[in-house]
Parts: structure tokens; C-alpha cells; sequence
């Protein structure tokens, strides 16, 4: 009897696993017979199994739940919501003393409320908890996968057994170490398979947490899960199982609007949640995503500045995504009260540092309005991850190849080091990067400065250079949990072996981040905080050399892309020059007609508002500006770099002169002619990225369009005060009014002639 | 109650450890040093596939100290985990008679930490050690720990064990 109990407790989870899905879902759809009998069933196994047992509160309790069921089913009572809380309830309190019976001990407690509003008496229930059950100790497996791993470990026997005659006879051993190879590889898969556990075990409690949630906010929301089947580590599935719940209570308190606001909003009243999984090489993503409010980044900006995490000017600096990424930062919520349940301290940046410790990656898209997504990223399995071995101080060391984002060589050209009192970074493309030396961080003896950057993103996306001596190749390495002692450094993540059989450890670049002082990446490059760097705030600019021949420089800061176009793709309209670039015409600047060459350099400078390009001849390499800069007479200023005169290129007057530009914000309207085919799908898109909006001509609008495009034939009433181009489907000579529609150049001029009010 | 015990040689000490916390005694070879983890954690070692957390007892009990040539180690698995043990040598596995007796007192506060009890065994009396405080290491004890163990002390604590046989 006593050996059985384990069974009935592994049986007795199993099922209450199941049931609280089983439970919501058949809430939401009281007429589901099926769905009744399934969970009526469940009911009276357990009931069945715990009278066995002896078990008599158990028995009493789980029969009071299966009458409330049976007169369900008979039609005597109705599925309200009192009643399938009551049920949800009684399934807690069962699954509560199934864990006590593990522990050894009978369950002790009174049920007699329960009972009696499962009897269908009125008195109320106290708040629920969500079960959360312990690691189970126990693994169900296919008969067939352990055949297979038997089939497998008999390959191996057989095929050391020929390994063995072969050493005897002194042969070489290729084929047969082929074969002891292919049989390691098939063990170790399906052992791996024994570890992989399907996504439903983690999804099955979700509805039931979605429902309280909604009970306790008064909100109403639907989740709806797929990609169940997918597998993943049983490690992995407990990992993500805090994170997933604190997201999936985010999404119901924050995203979630209210039915009334919903309503007003034109939304349905009932809010959804999808929860997907899908395998994507060695990842598995799940992405959460809700059709609520969406995240208010101004909002988030306002937040962060309010707890004084970043200041308001630089707050006011951030782009859109920047400030979206303010979700993961410590101690941030923003709720505009604490709730019950979000704000309760765990926030993202718990969310994103446990994802990020198992290898795996946390992103956010938002809609205003319409919604959120979050994805998480998180490897297949923990145990074998494909790592970089490096040398630091003497000592070999493993790094996650997930975490790496580039290796460079120290001392190569384009690397430049910067050493301030007790802050070291590296500049590479223009991007400056805090540098941890690793010798330094784990306190080894010094090394050359010689050796390697790696390029590593902490938590956060922020990205920092770690200096090592030498970087060895990159291995599959079977990684092994690190002991509590190791993890308490916040240096490793684990463990593993090097192919000689000694220990290795595996450093966590998040956790070596956060210990360096690490946390803005990129930002923290410039000294602010440290009084020693303080001085200079460091200005990085684009060293070039302009079609004139002078040597030129450009703050970094306002470049936005560097092109590399034909001098065929810049055109001249009246006195101003154009270049087309991915079909989007930019105003050209720098430029002087009869060049000899055949390429230029075009930087694309922005101002947040609006773009030009700046053509160029050469683009020779980043610098730091020093902070003194001498006016010249002319206007602009010019600064020594390496003792040489460098013109500062002046932004100001450039973007004065070419203050027609388009506007990024303020496209104009263009209306297009005809409706058909071609103009839809050959035509709009063109005129789109050409920096316009469109709408069809008849289209009611108070709004004077800036261009007409319509067919040569086309006879419409043309609202009038718009430039009209209309074209002709043959290339030969037409009316001179018209272009012929594929004059691709002709058409373009017309668009950027337009678009500049011309 | 009666008992199987582990005896080692531990800082000038003769210990015992529970037979059933013990999985083996081992014979360390390298050991891979773990920058920037507790000073009592003397690094890992590999035993075939697995990799062992080394702790030095000695460094655990006394810190500032470390065994001399490691050697000898009792392998230990604590909540999935598994340890070396470093002591200065395993002499012994022998049967304690008579109940496990709570600590001495007067024990200094190196020690205390990792006592969990005293066992009579073959007419001695020797302290039981806790693998999971010596595992976990006292934090505290780094500042506290400047009066060794000394003679005084456990005599004291003989005397009390003895008298309650």
C-alpha cells in the first residue's frame, strides 16, 4: 500500500495539472458537454483513488466537488461563476494535501465551508492562491525512447568492443571510431529527448492565472495558447515559469484596458491574450502578446525620470525604442498605483535578468493602442551550448557564444583604446565601449595589452568590450549547473570540461557586467559620473575627407547611415542637387557637378526631423572632437586633431540652407488618379518612400494635395492648387506634358520637384 | 542511536563526518581556482565526468589559512551539488556508540559555525561537522575569527561530552 501512495500522488498532480485549464476553459463555455464530463471524470478518479487510500477528507472533499458536478450535469444547477470558483477552490485545497501527503504527514484542516458552497450554500469563500507546486522528482517516459536509449547504449558496447580488437591488432581506428562516434551522438540525443518536456505542462495552470487575475481587477480577458507540443529542458520550463507569470500579470494589469474603456476605445470588451511557442533553430520563442492599451513610452520616459533614474534631458533625447527599453529598468513600473499584482518589486528587469541568465533573450513591441508583444527567447536545453574557450591571466575560461556579439583584436586598425583614471573603453565604428579587462575583473595577475575584445551584450541590450588574452576555439560545451558557492560571485553561470578533462568555468557576461559597474553599456562610455573623466565629456565624430580634397569632421551623433552611391543617382534640379538613395530622394550637399569620380561617400546627417546628404570622398575614421573648437571667420569652427586643421562641418548652416528638405513628420498629400492595378500596386509605393502620403483622387479632403498623378487620358475634376503629372503607357514621344510611366528618374525628379513645393 | 562516521585530521583536529554524507574519499589532483569566490572555496576539481566544487575545510573553519598540500578529500553531495572536501587526511570510518550530543560550548566562533554535534566513538570524543555550513561557508566568521580553536576549549568540551556519557 505504502509504495502505491507515490503513484497516487504523481497521478493525483497529473490530473490537477489538467483540470484548472479544463476548469476556465469550460467556464467560458458552459454548454461544452464534453469538456463537463472530462472534468467529472478527473474528479471521481481522484475521489476513487483517495478512498483506497483511506483518506478520509481527501474522499470527503473531492465527493462534495463531484456532487456539485453531477447536479451540473443533470441540469439542476447552473455553471456560474460562484460555483467554478468554488470548484477551482476545492482543486487548491485537494492539490494542497496531495503535497502534504509527500511530506509525509496527513493532511490536517477543515473543509466544511467549502463543502457546504460546493452544496450550493452562500458563504463566502477566502481568496484563493495559485498552487505552486514543488520540482517533481519523478519523469513518465516513452517505452520507445527508452528502447531507444537501450538500442543505443548496446550500439556503444558493441562498438567499443570493436575499438578493443582493433587496438589489440594494432589497427587504425577510423571506421570504428566513426561508428563509437554516431553511437555517442545517438545516446546523447535521446537522452537529451529524456530531459525535454512538453510546453503544456507550463501553459495548462495560464487560464486559471489569467482568470483570478481578471477576478481581482475587474478586468475581463481570454488567453489563448498554441505551440503546446513544443518541447523544451525540464530545467529550462521551471526557468521560464516566473517570468511567464509575472508577464502574463503585466499584460492583464497594465495592457488590459477595462471593459468600459475598451468599449470606448471601439475594442471588444473582452481583452486577448495569445501565448505562442514555436521551435526556431535551437530557440524556443514565446511571445505573449494582448490587444490592450499598449505601452505609453512618454509616459515610461516620465516615470524613469521621476525616480530619478535618468535625467529629463537626456529622457527628451531618447528615441522611441530607447525609451521602450525603460520597461527592463530596475525598480520602474509604470502603474499608476500599486496594484495587487504587478508593482510588487518583481518587475521586467527580474523578468529580463532571469531570462538572460539561462542564455536567452527578452524583447518588447508596443502599439499604441493596440497592443504589446513580448518575446521571450531562451535556448533548447542548458546542458550543451555552444561556447567561446578564452584565456585571461593564465586561466581558460568559457564564454556563451549567444552572448557574443563580435571578437576583435586589440591593436587593429579601426580599434582604438581609451585609458582615463580607472576607466578604460574601447572605440570601434564609432561606438565607444566600456572596457573590463578580465584579468582585472576576476583579480588574476596582468596580462600584455596585447589580445582580444570581445564584444558582449549585458542585460539590457547593453553591449561592453572584455579584454582577453587569447581566444581559443569555439567548442560545444556540456555545461553543468555551478554550485551555490560559484553562483553567490555573480561571475559564472556554470560549469563545464575542456576536451583534457579539467574543470572550466563558464562566465555569465550579464552577471560580470553588473559586477564591473556596467549597467547603460554604450552610455556609461561617456564619463559623467566619474570626477577623474569628468572633464572632457568626449564628443565622437566622423573624420572624412570632402570632395574638395579638405580634411572634414562631423559629430557621430548626427549621422545616421553612411551610403556608398553611383554619381548616376545624384541629379540636379535648378541649382539643387539630389540623390536617390533606396528610391527616397535626400537633398545633396558637398557636391559640385563635374566630378571625375564614379563613386562618392554619401553621410546621411539628420537632425531628428528631417535628412540630407553630405557627399564626401573618403571616409577615414572616428575621432574623439576635443573640446575646444576655433571659430573660423566664414562661420563654422575648426579643431586640431593630431595637429592637424580639421573643419567642423556646420550642421546649422547646412540644414538652414537646405531647409526645403522634406520634412520627415510633414509628408505631403498626393492623390492618385485611375484606381486601378498598376497605380496601387506599381505606382503608390514609389510615391511612399518618395516621402508622400497618398490617397486615391476623389477622396474627400479638405486638405490641398501637394501632387496629382493620374493617367494621360484620365478626365477627373482636379482639385485645384496641386502640380499635375500625368503619365503615358508608351515610351515613344508623347505629349510633352506627359511621362512616360516607367521613366523611373523622370518620375522621381517630378516627385522631389514636388515634394520641395517647386 | 548508533552511527557510521568518517574520521578526518582537520587543522590539527580529529573530526567526523556522517558515513551517509560521504559518497567517497578521493585523492584531489588540480585544482582549477575560481577568481572572486569565497576564500573557502579552493576552486574545482574533475572526478571523470563530473566537476567537483572544492572546499577547503580548513580555509572554512580558520579563514586566512588553507589545508597543506591538499590531498585527501570526502566527496559530498548537497542539494544536486556535488563537493570536495579538502582535509589534511582521512584516517578512519568507524561505529560512534551512544547518542549525537549538541555542541560543546566554548567552542571559538570559527568553529562553531560548522559543529553540529559531538559523537563518542572507540573511547574519544570527536565534533561532528555540518557539510552544508562548511559548504556554505560562515560569512561572518572572517571578521570574528582571530582565537584559533585552542587546547583549552576542547578539553572543556570533552570534559562536558564525557561526563553526559
Amino acid at each position: 500500500m505504502e509504495d502505491l501512495l507515490p503513484d497516487f500522488i504523481a497521478e493525483s498532480r497529473e490530473l490537477l495539472a489538467a483540470l484548472d485549464a479544463e476548469v476556465v476553459a469550460w467556464e467560458a463555455a458552459p454548454d461544452d458537454r464534453a469538456r463537463l464530463d472530462s472534468i467529472f471524470r478527473c474528479v471521481h478518479t481522484i475521489k476513487g483513488n483517495s478512498g483506497f487510500f483511506d483518506l478520509p477528507r481527501l474522499t470527503a472533499l473531492s465527493h462534495a466537488a463531484e456532487e456539485a458536478l453531477s447536479e451540473v450535469r443533470s441540469g439542476r444547477r447552473a455553471a456560474d461563476g460562484r460555483l467554478v470558483s468554488a470548484i477551482l477552490a476545492a482543486l487548491d485545497r485537494i492539490g494542497e494535501m496531495v503535497d502534504a501527503l509527500e511530506g509525509g504527514t496527513q493532511p490536517e484542516g477543515d473543509d466544511s465551508v467549502l463543502i457546504a458552497v460546493l452544496g450550493g450554500a452562500d458563504e463566502a469563500l477566502g481568496s484563493t492562491t495559485v498552487r505552486h507546486e514543488g520540482p517533481a522528482r519523478t519523469v513518465r517516459l516513452p517505452v520507445d525512447l527508452l528502447d531507444r536509449m537501450m538500442s543505443g547504449i548496446s550500439d556503444l558496447v558493441l562498438a567499443r568492443n570493436a575499438l578493443a580488437r582493433d587496438l589489440r591488432e594494432s589497427a587504425a581506428p577510423g571506421e570504428t571510431f566513426d561508428r563509437l562516434s554516431a553511437a555517442v551522438a545517438d545516446v546523447r540525443e535521446a537522452v537529451t529527448r529524456t530531459r525535454m518536456q512538453r510546453l503544456d505542462t507550463l501553459f495548462a495552470p495560464l487560464p486559471r492565472v489569467v482568470r483570478d487575475l481578471c477576478a481581482e481587477t475587474g478586468k475581463d480577458a481570454r488567453l489563448e495558447l498554441d505551440g503546446g507540443d513544443v518541447e523544451l529542458d525540464r530545467e529550462m520550463v521551471e526557468l521560464v515559469r516566473d517570468p511567464l507569470v509575472q508577464m502574463l500579470r503585466n499584460a492583464v494589469a497594465h495592457g488590459i484596458e477595462t471593459p468600459a474603456e475598451r468599449v470606448a476605445a471601439g475594442k471588444r470588451p473582452t481583452g486577448l491574450l495569445r501565448l505562442t511557442a514555436c521551435q526556431s533553430g535551437n530557440s524556443i520563442l514565446v511571445e505573449l502578446s494582448d490587444d490592450g492599451a499598449g505601452i505609453d513610452t512618454d509616459a515610461l520616459a516620465a516615470r524613469a525620470v521621476s525616480l530619478g533614474l535618468i535625467g529629463a534631458a537626456e529622457a527628451a533625447a531618447l528615441p522611441r525604442e530607447r525609451r521602450l527599453e525603460l520597461l527592463f529598468a530596475p525598480g520602474l513600473s509604470t502603474a499608476h498605483s500599486v496594484t495587487e499584482l504587478a508593482g510588487r518589486g518583481v518587475g521586467m528587469d527580474v523578468v529580463r535578468a532571469n531570462i538572460e541568465r539561462i542564455g536567452g533573450a527578452v524583447t518588447v513591441e508596443t502599439q499604441p493602442g493596440q497592443g504589446s508583444r513580448f518575446t521571450l527567447r531562451v535556448p533548447l536545453t542548458l546542458t550543451i551550448i555552444p561556447g567561446l574557450v578564452v584565456e585571461a591571466g593564465g586561466q581558460c575560461l568559457a564564454v556563451p557564444r549567444s552572448a557574443v556579439e563580435e571578437i576583435v583584436r586589440l591593436g587593429a586598425p579601426g580599434v582604438t583604446l581609451h585609458k582615463a583614471a580607472g576607466s578604460a573603453s574601447l572605440e570601434l565604428r564609432g561606438r565607444k565601449l566600456p572596457l573590463v579587462r578580465l584579468s582585472d575583473a576576476l583579480g588574476l595577475p596582468a596580462s600584455s595589452d596585447g589580445g582580444f575584445a570581445l564584444l558582449l551584450r549585458a542585460s539590457g541590450g547593453a553591449v561592453y568590450a572584455l579584454a582577453v588574452d587569447k581566444v581559443d576555439d569555439q567548442e560545444e560545451l556540456v555545461v553543468k549547473p555551478a554550485a551555490p558557492p560559484l553562483l553567490k560571485t555573480g561571475l559564472y553561470g556554470g560549469t563545464t570540461l575542456t576536451e583534457n578533462g579539467r574543470p572550466m568555468l563558464l562566465l555569465d557576461a550579464a552577471g560580470l557586467a553588473g559586477r564591473c559597474g556596467i549597467n547603460g553599456g554604450e552610455q556609461a562610455a561617456e564619463p559623467g559620473g566619474d570626477a577623474a573623466a569628468s572633464d572632457e565629456p568626449l564628443r565622437p565624430a566622423l573624420l572624412f575627407t570632402a570632395l574638395c580634397g579638405a580634411t572634414q569632421a562631423v559629430p557621430l551623433a548626427a549621422v545616421t547611415r553612411i551610403e556608398q552611391v553611383d554619381t548616376s543617382a545624384i541629379n540636379q534640379t535648378a541649382s539643387v542637387f539630389h540623390v536617390a538613395i533606396d528610391d527616397w530622394l535626400l537633398p545633396l550637399a558637398g557636391y559640385r557637378e563635374n566630378q571625375e569620380l564614379e563613386r562618392v561617400h554619401i553621410l546621411r546627417i539628420g537632425d531628428g526631423h528631417m535628412e540630407i546628404g553630405y557627399a564626401v570622398r573618403s571616409v577615414i575614421d572616428t575621432i574623439s572632437l576635443p573640446a575646444e573648437a576655433t571659430p573660423l571667420s566664414g562661420g563654422g569652427a575648426a579643431v586640431l586633431v593630431d595637429g592637424r586643421h580639421v573643419e567642423l562641418l556646420d550642421l546649422h548652416a547646412l540644414f538652414a540652407a537646405h531647409a526645403a528638405a522634406p520634412a520627415l513628420a510633414e509628408r505631403p498629400l498626393c492623390l492618385l488618379g485611375g484606381g486601378d492595378l498598376w497605380i496601387d500596386t506599381f505606382l503608390r509605393p514609389l510615391v511612399e518612400s518618395a516621402g508622400y502620403r497618398t490617397a486615391a483622387l476623389g477622396h474627400v479632403s479638405t486638405e490641398t494635395p501637394r501632387l496629382i498623378i493620374l493617367g494621360e487620358d484620365a478626365a477627373d475634376p482636379l482639385p485645384k492648387g496641386a502640380k499635375v503629372v500625368r503619365l503615358r503607357k508608351s515610351a515613344g514621344a508623347g505629349d510633352a506634358d506627359t511621362i512616360f510611366r516607367y521613366d523611373r528618374d523622370a518620375l522621381l525628379q517630378a516627385l522631389a520637384a514636388g515634394r520641395a513645393g517647386r | 542511536m548508533s552511527g557510521h562516521f568518517v574520521i578526518a585530521c582537520l587543522a590539527g583536529e580529529r573530526v567526523a563526518f556522517a558515513s551517509e554524507e560521504i559518497e567517497s574519499v578521493v585523492e584531489i589532483g588540480a585544482i582549477v581556482p575560481v577568481p572572486g569566490a569565497a576564500p573557502h572555496v579552493a576552486g574545482l576539481a574533475a572526478l571523470r565526468s563530473r566537476v567537483l566544487t572544492v572546499i577547503d575545510c580548513t580555509a572554512a573553519i580558520a579563514p586566512g589559512s588553507a589545508t597543506a598540500q591538499p590531498r585527501d578529500a570526502l566527496v559530498a553531495v548537497q542539494a544536486g551539488h556535488a563537493y570536495a572536501l579538502l582535509v589534511d587526511r582521512v584516517e578512519d570510518a568507524l561505529e560512534a556508540t551512544g547518542e549525537i550530543a549538541p555542541p560543546p560550548a566554548g567552542l571559538s566562533d570559527g568553529w562553531a559555525g560548522v559543529v553540529r554535534g559531538h559523537v563518542f566513538a572507540e573511547g574519544r570524543l570527536l565534533l561532528l561537522l555540518d557539510v552544508e555550513a562548511l559548504v556554505t561557508g560562515t560569512g561572518d566568521v572572517r571578521n570574528a575569527f582571530n582565537q584559533p580553536l585552542t587546547l583549552r576549549h576542547y578539553e572543556a568540551a570533552t570534559a562536558q561530552g564525557v561526563s553526559r556519557t
